[in-house]
């Protein structure tokens, strides 16, 4: 089992180390420099700007230089367009990322268990359709299509929420109660975009393991034995159903991250998937850079967390790997 | 799901449909995708409109609700409420000086285009480039999954640890880092979206090539004495292909999506080209009072892509004979 964890996160080790890699050759694969940045500079300027910045030097050594660096002292380098250390820039606008994201997979949640166990209740029936229906819709939607909607909807013709941004322009003066009821206020609109994104596919899979689940021994065990249907539904099929939807969850971290990015600049919310943007816009390699490690840490920590915590709740998985 | 079969044939036609509207744009088209008409007075106006136009001497078109004739010749136009005079002097020689009658059956957006000639110049644009990318994606999927599930283990190892690695980045983070470098054409956003796609193919071509190679067939054309390229390309993968060919039409689905947040972002197609996200961001601005521009757009990119996904769907349930015996719970 140790031996197990321990070549789980070396792999994941040497995975972020690829991805960095890979990211850096293919950030610099372009010939060219960040010349929306660098054209309205006189030359002199340019020429100082390109030294400050390193990229006079060959790629090796701009790889061994970005490496050392970030590894050994923490420093990112210095975003070219916030003019603050790559680290800050990402550290500042987490948070706000953090929030949306917990939010989101709250409902994500929610929704598709409501959704699953509705349309298990009725399989086959009118509502089952229906469930599996919305599924495969949400799935076909562009997920910044639904955002436009939900703020026409919901800010426009219906003027409840505020269409964009963390807080009020004068929340700053506010505090206690109001200010958070003034943040939630705000959160609600992206979250359930956010939250819906990917929604499909968790709910079919949530289907399939409760049906699956259904069809065993120990259910009609519980049943014979005289528990009730929501009894059966909820405590014996619903937990054995739990440890493939742990791995999923891990698994849509990236849509996630991917949707995070698309609301948050829809939403002008102001998180890590903002600023990325913001860098990728204006050719900002080492926020790009940055931005790119962090998500696809995040990525590779989510699916060994997930994996983990799957061996956490099922034991028959474990034998395996002795 | 019930029924592969209903699935199959629903996403065919939903398919089939869109290619007919995209490769049909130029002769469904009421309007060229890129014309202006009279931006004052057409802009953002909803479905089902009709307006009456004159076109100017200097080459200008004016638009109006109603339109009479004066008495000294000339005629006045209703434009936003105001009656605008124009005198004969002033009309374009010939028939085309003459009233007539413009319809724009799904509205225009800010600048006057016709929002229903845009929306089929659209569908070529997507139907084409997602089509373009994803045969991209699926011989370089096929490439690399295959030579990893061929070659030798080290090999193998490093082309996973490489696929891990480009999975691990979330996929719109990198179309985006890579469209902005390269500043896109349409030629460069093919290479980026089919570059971005390939991999879960190649995973799972290599997965399918490992399980066939265990087979008894295989075997018995080693023990013939094949040589071992007429193996892999006889054999092996004619084998190994049907689940791949069943994920061609849910990548198309992805990559329409993915194009379409791209050129939302401004970092796809480019404007003023129409394609169904370019179009969705045109009218982001106007979309209080103008909701029909980024709204339709989006029932277009649906409707494509549950096609795609259910066309998927059908086909995996067809090839994959385990697929069919689960489907019937």
């Amino acid at each position: 089992m140790a031996a197990y964890l321990l070549r789980r996160i070396a792999g994941a080790l040497l995975l972020v180390f690829l991805l960095v890699t890979v990211v850096f050759v293919l950030m610099h694969a372009v010939p060219g420099e960040p010349t929306a940045l660098l054209k309205n500079q006189n030359p002199e300027q340019r020429e100082r700007l390109i030294q400050l910045w390193g990229l006079d030097r060959p790629l090796y050594e701009q790889y061994g230089r970005w490496l050392r660096s970030a590894l050994l002292r923490l420093d990112w380098g210095t975003s070219f367009t916030f003019h603050r250390p790559v680290l800050r820039v990402l550290a500042d606008a987490f948070p706000a990322t953090l929030a949306l994201s917990t939010a989101a997979i709250l409902i994500h949640l929610a929704l598709a268990l409501g959704g699953a166990l509705w349309s298990v209740r009725r399989a086959g029936q009118g509502a089952d359709r229906l469930v599996q229906a919305s599924a495969l819709v949400l799935n076909s939607l562009p997920v910044f299509w639904l955002g436009l909607v939900a703020i026409l909807t919901f800010s426009g013709w219906l003027p409840w929420l505020p269409a964009g941004h963390m807080r009020s322009p004068d929340a700053a003066s506010v505090r206690g109660w109001p200010a958070v009821a003034d943040f939630l206020r705000h959160l609600v609109l992206p979250a359930t975009v956010l939250g819906l994104s990917g929604f499909g596919g968790t709910v079919r899979l949530l289907r399939a393991s409760l049906l699956e689940a259904l069809s065993q021994d120990y259910i009609r065990t519980a049943r014979a034995k005289g528990a009730s249907e929501a009894r059966v539904l909820l405590v014996h099929a619903l937990r054995n159903s739990l440890t493939p939807l742990v791995q999923v969850l891990g698994y849509t971290l990236p849509g996630l991250l991917n949707g995070s990015l698309l609301i948050e600049t829809l939403f002008s919310w102001p998180g890590v998937g903002q600023a990325l943007f913001i860098g990728i816009q204006s050719f900002d390699y080492p926020l790009v850079l940055g931005g790119t490690v962090l998500s696809g840490v995040l990525v590779v920590a989510g699916t060994l967390g997930a994996d983990l915590a799957q061996l956490a709740l099922n034991p028959r998985l474990r034998p395996a790997l002795a | 799901m019930a029924g592969g079969k209903r699935a199959l044939a629903a996403g065919a036609t939903l398919v089939g449909l869109f290619f007919a509207l995209g490769a049909l744009a130029p002769w469904l088209a009421p309007h060229p995708p890129n014309e202006q008409h009279d931006p004052l007075a057409a802009g953002d106006r909803p479905p089902a409109t009709r307006m009456t136009c004159l076109e100017l001497a200097d080459g200008r078109r004016l638009c109006g609700d109603r339109c009479e004739p004066l008495a000294l010749g000339g005629f006045r136009l209703e434009r936003q409420g105001e009656w605008r005079e124009v005198a004969a002097d002033d009309l374009a020689a010939g028939p085309s000086g003459q009233p007539h009658r413009l319809r724009f059956p799904l509205g225009t957006d800010r600048y006057a285009r016709d929002l229903y000639s845009r929306l089929l110049y659209g569908a070529r644009v997507s139907m084409t480039l997602s089509l373009v990318s994803v045969l991209l994606a699926l011989s370089l999927g096929v490439g690399v999954g295959s030579i990893a599930g061929t070659a030798r283990p080290w090999l193998d190892h490093a082309l996973m640890r490489l696929v891990d690695a480009l999975l691990a980045v979330p996929s719109l983070v990198l179309i985006l880092a890579l469209s902005a470098l390269f500043r896109p054409g349409n030629g460069l956003l093919v290479l980026v979206l089919g570059g971005t796609g390939w991999m879960e193919v190649s995973r799972l071509v290599r997965a399918e090539i490992k399980d066939v190679a265990a087979r008894d067939f295989i075997l018995a054309a080693e023990a013939a004495g094949l040589p071992s390229w007429r193996i892999v390309v006889g054999h092996l993968l004619p084998n190994s292909l049907a689940p791949v060919l069943a994920m061609g039409p849910i990548l198309v689905g992805n990559i329409i999506l993915a194009e379409s947040a791209l050129s939302f972002l401004g970092m796809g197609i480019q404007p003023p080209q129409a394609s169904w996200g370019t179009i969705i961001n045109d009218g982001r601005d106007s979309l209080p009072q103008a909701w029909w521009v980024s709204l339709l757009p989006g029932v277009a990119i649906a409707l494509a892509v549950i096609g795609w996904n259910l066309l998927g769907e059908g086909l995996k349930q067809r090839l994959d004979p385990r697929q069919r015996s689960q489907s019937s719970e």
